[in-house]
């Protein structure tokens, strides 16, 4: 058995993290809804997104039960052999490292546009790779509780912001479902959906701690529909609410966050909203700065991934920093190269896993009948 | 016990120093709280001129405190190419730095607004302290640093005159519009509305007045109303409504949810019945015939009876109750017909939002109406289709009546 990571995280508990790195993209900041010609479509590239990544996620978790106990970037050394191995398992981690930075960098920016534009970005971005760090070296079961902790609350308020604001929606914006430049308008919308379920290649990494790993699949399955609803729920109400205006919005769910007013009286929430998405955003920044400090653990075959945490989360910190020069590059990179990136490196190591797995069930059929 | 190692205590000590966002520090002392925004032309051309009323925090008094012979606000204004220019020429003035959340309205003078308005309002949204949801007013035939002059005999503040206007003024009457930056955004972008703002006006005070009632021997020379609405087209002013035709317009929007229509007795010349609507739904449906639209306007409304000056005999006589519906129906279309006329012909403004029935519907079409919409829009047919329903009559059934 494993012994770097001595936690065990329940089903429950992966959901948390499923939904909350999902959704963290869509409540910080949400490239896809900037990408969308006519608000009343929105929805349907949601769908679409999911739907494709539902067989990515089935892949996942069927090469995890192949190898019970065995994270991904162990059994990619399996597959491919010692060498490829090694080399898919930096390509993950690498992966993992970049969407925890992304998200990093994320953060920084939300805080720096609403809340505080005076303070430095950098910061931000070096405290919370400090107290992510801190989290990651407690280990993954410390992660998890926090994320079931968090998980209801930031459904919640997200709940709170989507009911809320009812006074300004207008449903009209909901028509006419039509396309003024062709079907080809949601392929970039939809493939950023998709691209943010990519994400879900760390359950690789987290499969062989979850101490009931046949209802995984079910749960995850769970999870991507919790995610569905919300997307739809929070892309129609955006609609509603933002009409045209919905793609020209930084941070669509902090501006339907400002609209909030309960009564006259419970106004001006939106501090307490962005804190409560900042926290989310530190739980999926700590799970794939875990993932990545595991993966390296492994790869190096370190008795510990603790050692290597703090200069993993430097290295994150300077990742986030020199990657995008500002917003609008972070943007760019989000609604282009990342998507085409992204997807294609998980289908590829998908594909290519799943083909050494038959070739090698193959020849162990065929030795079996010799 | 956990022993905490003394190094990593210093180290979480040290960070504390660098967590709290100290660069964003604000002390309610020195901060300056701009309660009221107002847009104008400059003299020089180009220019914008920013007017705002900041608060004054010590001259406002509350409760049982006796009241300060002081305005509670400061009124400035400044020039700038740009809003922004004139916000941040605003701080070599202000001792105290500014703060726009808790600014309510943007004031719009009418030269502005005709020049349009698409230019000033950017710094609104883009703005993290500003709030979407602010009011906008079109001075009717001023400036907007002329009404910010106007006061109100109930209220110390205008800022807080000008928001209980909106709130006393949305549900009830609907012969004004009170939009928000966000509506005025939207129906700039949306195919085929043009926006509505709420258009507000000077009322001169006549300076001998009886000063009973004032708890101070001044008088107020200039105070403010909402009446009608501003017209759009594109993001500029073409033109004003009344309330009849302001009312014409929301019954198509579907936005009357309060209203006062006066209609003749059903069966004598003289006296009127008042009848307050409580409620209406409003359903636009566009018709291609031929390739050319026809618009067809459903309105559903629902009225109690609120006055009458003859007699009527309400009980019993279910005729009079169906004429009274039938005449509230007319009224109805009356003042949707009085909005359609000076859209169509003064304004040539589709403020009912017909051309984006018609996006909803025939996006396809729309799309080649579109160019034409401005031609097309003016001649355009529109049937009114009203549905008129008296729910209840008040605490007395008939009329007092004379021996």
């Amino acid at each position: 058995m494993n012994v770097l990571e001595p936690g065990k995280i329940s089903l429950s508990q992966v959901l948390a993290l499923l939904v909350i790195t999902r959704l963290v993209p869509v409540t910080l900041i949400c490239p896809t809804v900037n990408m969308v010609p006519n608000p009343a479509t929105a929805w349907l590239n949601d769908i679409i997104g999911t739907l494709i990544a539902i067989p990515m996620v089935l892949l996942i978790v069927y090469l995890n039960h192949r190898f019970p106990g065995k994270t991904m970037v162990e059994y990619a050394e399996v597959l491919l052999g010692p060498v490829a191995g090694k080399i898919a398992g930096t390509l993950i981690v690498f992966h993992f490292l970049m969407v925890a930075a992304y998200a990093l960098r994320t953060l920084g920016e939300v805080l720096a546009i609403a809340l505080m534009p005076e303070t430095p970005i950098i910061l931000f971005i070096i405290s919370t790779a400090f107290l992510v760090a801190v989290a990651v070296r407690n280990g993954l079961e410390v992660i998890a509780r926090f994320a079931t902790l968090l998980m209801p609350i930031m459904l919640g308020l997200l709940l709170l912001i989507l009911l809320t604001p009812s006074e300004f929606m207008d449903f009209r914006y909901l028509h006419p479902f039509f396309f003024s430049q062709g079907m080809s308008e949601l392929i970039w919308p939809s493939a950023s959906v998709l691209s943010f379920y990519t994400e879900f290649l760390v359950l690789g990494m987290l499969m062989p701690y979850i101490n009931r790993p046949s209802g995984t699949l079910r749960f995850c399955l769970g999870a991507i529909l919790l995610v569905l609803l919300l997307l739809m729920a929070q892309c129609l109400v955006m609609a509603a609410v933002f009409g045209p205006l919905i793609n020209s919005l930084t941070i669509p769910s902090l501006s339907l966050a400002r609209l909030v007013s309960l009564g006259m009286f419970f106004e001006r929430i939106e501090g307490v909203i962005q804190v409560i998405w900042n926290f989310a955003a530190g739980v999926k920044i700590a799970l794939f700065l875990w993932a990545s400090a595991l993966g390296v653990a492994q790869l190096a075959y370190l008795p510990s991934y603790r050692s290597i945490v703090y200069s993993l989360g430097a290295c994150l910190a300077v990742l986030c920093v020199f990657s995008y020069q500002n917003l609008i590059d972070l943007l760019n990179v989000l609604t282009g190269p990342m998507i085409i990136f992204s997807i294609s490196f998980l289908a590829v190591l998908l594909v290519v896993l799943y083909i050494a797995l038959a070739i090698k069930q193959a020849r162990k059929a065929g030795a079996g009948d010799v | 016990m956990y022993r905490v190692k003394k190094p990593l205590l210093i180290i979480l000590l040290l960070t504390c120093v660098f967590t709290g966002g100290c660069w964003n520090r604000h002390e309610i002392q020195v901060l300056g709280f701009v309660i009221l925004a107002g847009l104008d032309t400059a003299r020089e051309p180009g220019t914008i001129m920013l007017s705002v009323h900041i608060a004054k925090p010590f001259a406002v008094t509350g409760g049982v405190q006796p009241p300060v012979q002081e305005r509670p606000f400061w009124l400035v204004n400044e020039t700038g190419r740009t809003v922004f220019e004139a916000i941040l020429k605003l701080g070599n003035e202000s001792p105290r730095q500014l703060v726009w959340g808790h600014n309510r309205f943007l004031i719009i003078g009418e030269e502005l607004a005709r020049q349009g308005v698409k230019d000033v309002i950017d710094w609104f949204f883009r703005n993290g302290g500003t709030r979407e949801n602010i009011h906008i007013l079109v001075v009717k035939g001023a400036r907007a640093e002329d009404m910010m002059q106007a006061e109100f005999e109930l209220e110390r503040i205008p800022e807080q005159g000008f928001h209980e206007l909106v709130d006393s003024t949305r549900n009830k009457a609907s012969n004004t519009f009170t939009p928000t930056l966000l509506e005025l955004g939207r129906d700039l972008e949306t195919e085929g509305i043009e926006p509505l703002a709420t258009r507000a006006e000077l009322v001169p005070r006549p300076t001998k007045q009886d000063i009973r009632g004032h708890l101070a021997d001044t008088v107020i020379p200039v105070s403010a109303r909402f009446w009608g609405s501003a017209a759009f087209k594109d993001d500029r002013l073409v033109g004003w409504l009344d309330d009849r035709q302001t009312r014409g317009v929301l019954w198509v929007r579907g936005k009357v949810k309060g209203a006062l229509l006066n209609i003749r007795h059903p069966l004598q010349d003289q006296g009127l019945v008042s009848l307050e609507v409580l409620s209406s739904k409003s359903e636009v449906i566009p018709e291609l015939v031929d390739g050319r639209p026809v618009i067809r306007v459903k309105i559903e409304a629902e009225a109690n009876f609120g006055e009458t000056q003859n007699y009527i005999e309400l009980v019993g006589s279910p005729e009079i109750w169906a004429s009274l519906e039938r005449r509230m129906a007319e009224a109805i279309r009356n003042e949707v017909k009085s909005a359609l006329n000076i859209a169509q012909n003064d304004l040539q403004s589709d403020v009912f939002g017909f051309g984006w029935a018609i996006y909803r519907k025939h996006p396809q079409e729309w799309m080649d109406m579109k160019e034409n919409w401005d031609e097309i829009f003016p001649t355009l047919e529109v049937q009114i289709d009203v549905r008129a329903k008296l729910q209840r009559s008040g605490m007395i059934l008939r009329k007092v009546r004379q021996k």
